[in-house]
């Protein structure tokens, strides 16, 4: 079975957690990264890894990129549920495989998570924190700009941020307090990069958002890739 | 949150079941209704109640008066808590003839003709909304965008709600928490209630008289024709039942004809047909999963089981409109049939005040939403739409959907 490792994120050592309870993979559209044998690849390690793996995916502000780069929203929203469909399968079939029981229930796209209570008050408190914190807005725009650049919008501007700046925001949640949402003591998210979203509260330079206690990060890369 | 059909269930069934799919019937409650029409369930609370499916035993024990509504006793079961059947006094925990008496303070504003009046605050409101829809995010979440303010904007004029108390309204309701969320959340909801509609009767009794519902509720304790614990509590349940359970039907309507554009599309040909659509809507979901507990004053026996004096009876009003002895392939949706959604709103005494007012809102809300967007869709899969099982009035906490930018007429 291919395998990975980990490493912590810049300045983010105290979040580092090698034995977490939980680990919560994000994977995204739109990245040459995320294909099927990868996703295959990384679900099926990390359920060998970690006691419990759970999976995000996007919710249907996906589109809304899509909108803010230009597609009809018609068009935006079939070629998002296409493209969120192309992580959730091989993510679901990596979970049966390794005999994760309802591996459907542990595929998570944010618009279902609206059920979960914990999911929802950090969602209200993201939006609140976007309005009020430039840091954090700072970092949600950056994060829609990095998005819209890679599905081919190469200068968006303040409108387009406007309209793609839900993706980050709807994400945001998670990232915070993955051990509240999913019931568990300690949980790693885990990520194939450094994410401009985390860097506010990681570096400590906004009050507005705190990470839940037993919240980790690490990136997660294949044996023998560049770094 | 969903379920495939259970085998053999163990008993007692342990509530909230999971939905069928998309809100369909709960498999636990089709089974209860082939298997066990009495069926004991045991409640968030730890109460054990009776369970009913079958329509002709609902319509039955509801105007039966060995069984009771009056819930005031603390050692009453309850689904979760201290929840709003503790309201003492109000529609809800009234018998006839207490009940009667006061129902008929406020049932005037509710008849078939009397809610005539409301259809133009809900097609203005409508209007309004669909507007700033058009203007914003498209893909947008319909409960934030259409379904949730409507409710709100339509139920704060059609119950005089003072403009002072609009943000507090809206901060109060939709009454989401979660039946499973324990005895303190549940009782600090209700309590939650409870300190706004007493802030609406102090505001309301400075303002000059109006002639709507809680008008009529504040007159008739002037007059001492109902207590004041009575129009308290009958003011309570007019905003508790005016919030969540209009927002659910309005979103699984539009949900079920997105999700069914064969029934759709004659109705867009037709708009005679609204309000046989908004009939169906009715008929196919239900707001709660099981309505208030009523309470035996002495044993009954109903289908060989004794029901003993003080135990607690709920029913699946869904189940009753599903009921296969009445009603054609229950599972399908289909605008032109002709079994109505009566059973929905209840039987005997407290069937719902407000079925006339519901089925010309949604039919209302429904119609204007399709009309601007014929081609509304749902910008998720089916499995996405993210149900909450857990809550009193069962729906979509969202519903994105997204729709083709015609030009507007």
């Amino acid at each position: 079975m291919p395998s990975f490792h980990l490493r912590p994120v810049e300045n983010g050592g105290r979040f580092f957690n090698e034995r977490p309870d939980h680990a919560l993979l994000g994977i995204s559209p739109w990245n040459g990264r995320y294909k099927t044998a990868y996703i295959e690849d990384l679900v099926g390690w990390a359920c060998s890894r970690f006691p419990r793996v759970d999976v995000m995916i996007p919710g249907y502000e996906a589109a809304h990129t899509l909108v803010a780069a230009g597609r009809p929203p018609a068009s935006a929203v079939r070629r998002a549920k296409r493209s969120v469909n192309q992580l959730r399968n091989p993510a679901e079939r990596a979970l049966a495989r390794a005999g994760v029981p309802d591996p459907v229930a542990h595929v998570h796209s944010w618009t279902r998570l609206l059920t979960n209570a914990d999911y929802a008050t950090r969602l209200a408190e993201v939006h609140d924190a976007y309005r009020r914190d430039p840091q954090v807005r700072g970092a949600c725009r950056e994060t829609a700009r990095a998005t819209l650049v890679r599905v081919g919008c190469a200068l968006p501007g303040p409108e387009a941020l406007d309209t793609a700046v839900g993706y980050p925001l709807a994400e945001l949640p998670l990232t915070l307090d993955s051990p509240a949402i999913f019931q568990v003591p300690t949980s790693l998210f885990l990520y194939h990069r450094e994410m401009e979203l985390l860097r506010p509260f990681i570096t400590g330079t906004t009050d507005a958002l705190r990470p839940g206690s037993g919240q980790g990060y690490a990136i997660v890369e294949p044996i023998g890739a560049d770094r | 949150m969903t379920a495939s059909s259970p085998s053999d269930p163990r008993l007692p069934l342990r509530y909230p079941f999971p939905l069928g799919d998309n809100g369909r019937l709960p498999p636990l409650i089709r089974w209860a209704q082939r298997n066990r029409p009495v069926c004991p369930v045991a409640m968030p609370s730890g109460a054990r109640m009776w369970m009913l499916t079958r329509r002709d035993d609902i319509a039955q024990v509801f105007a039966d008066p060995r069984f009771s509504r009056d819930l005031d006793d603390p050692a009453v079961p309850r689904i979760a808590g201290q929840d709003i059947t503790t309201i003492s006094r109000g529609l809800f925990s009234l018998d006839p003839p207490d009940h009667t008496r006061v129902k008929s303070v406020v049932s005037g504003f509710f008849t078939r003709r009397a809610v005539r009046r409301y259809e133009e605050l809900v097609a203005g409101h409508a209007t309004a909304l669909l507007d700033a829809m058009d203007d914003g995010l498209n893909p947008c979440d319909l409960v934030a965008a259409y379904t949730a303010p409507l409710q709100m904007r339509v139920m704060r004029e059609v119950l005089g709600v003072p403009e002072e108390l609009y943000e507090e309204h809206q901060r109060v309701f939709p009454s989401a928490s979660s039946i499973t969320a324990g005895p303190e959340e549940t009782s600090a909801e209700t309590e939650e209630i409870k300190a706004f509609t007493a802030r609406v009767i102090t505001a309301r009794r400075d303002l000059p008289p109006r002639d709507d519902p809680m008008g009529a509720l504040l007159r008739a304790a002037d007059e001492g024709a109902i207590s004041e614990q009575e129009m308290f509590g009958t003011a309570f349940v007019l905003f508790f039942t005016g919030s969540d359970a209009i927002i659910a039907p309005t979103t699984t309507g539009a949900m079920i004809l997105i999700l069914n554009p064969s029934q759709l599309r004659p109705v867009l040909d037709d708009p005679g047909l609204w309000p046989k659509a908004a009939e169906e809507v009715l008929r196919y979901f239900h707001n709660g999963v099981l309505g208030f507990p009523v309470v035996t004053r002495e044993d009954v026996e109903l289908h060989g089981v004794t029901i003993a004096a003080g135990d607690a009876v709920v029913a699946s009003m869904q189940a009753a409109t599903w009921d296969p002895r009445h009603v054609n392939n229950p599972e399908k949706f289909n605008v032109r049939r002709r079994e109505d959604a009566a059973a929905t709103f209840g039987a005997g005494p407290h069937y719902c005040l407000g079925a006339q007012l519901a089925r010309l809102y949604l039919a209302t809300a429904l119609r204007l939403l399709f009309e601007r967007h014929p081609s509304l869709r749902l910008a998720v899969a089916e499995q996405d739409v993210p149900w909450r099982n857990d809550i009193m009035f069962v729906r979509p906490v969202a519903l994105p959907v997204s729709w083709s930018e015609e030009p507007r007429a």
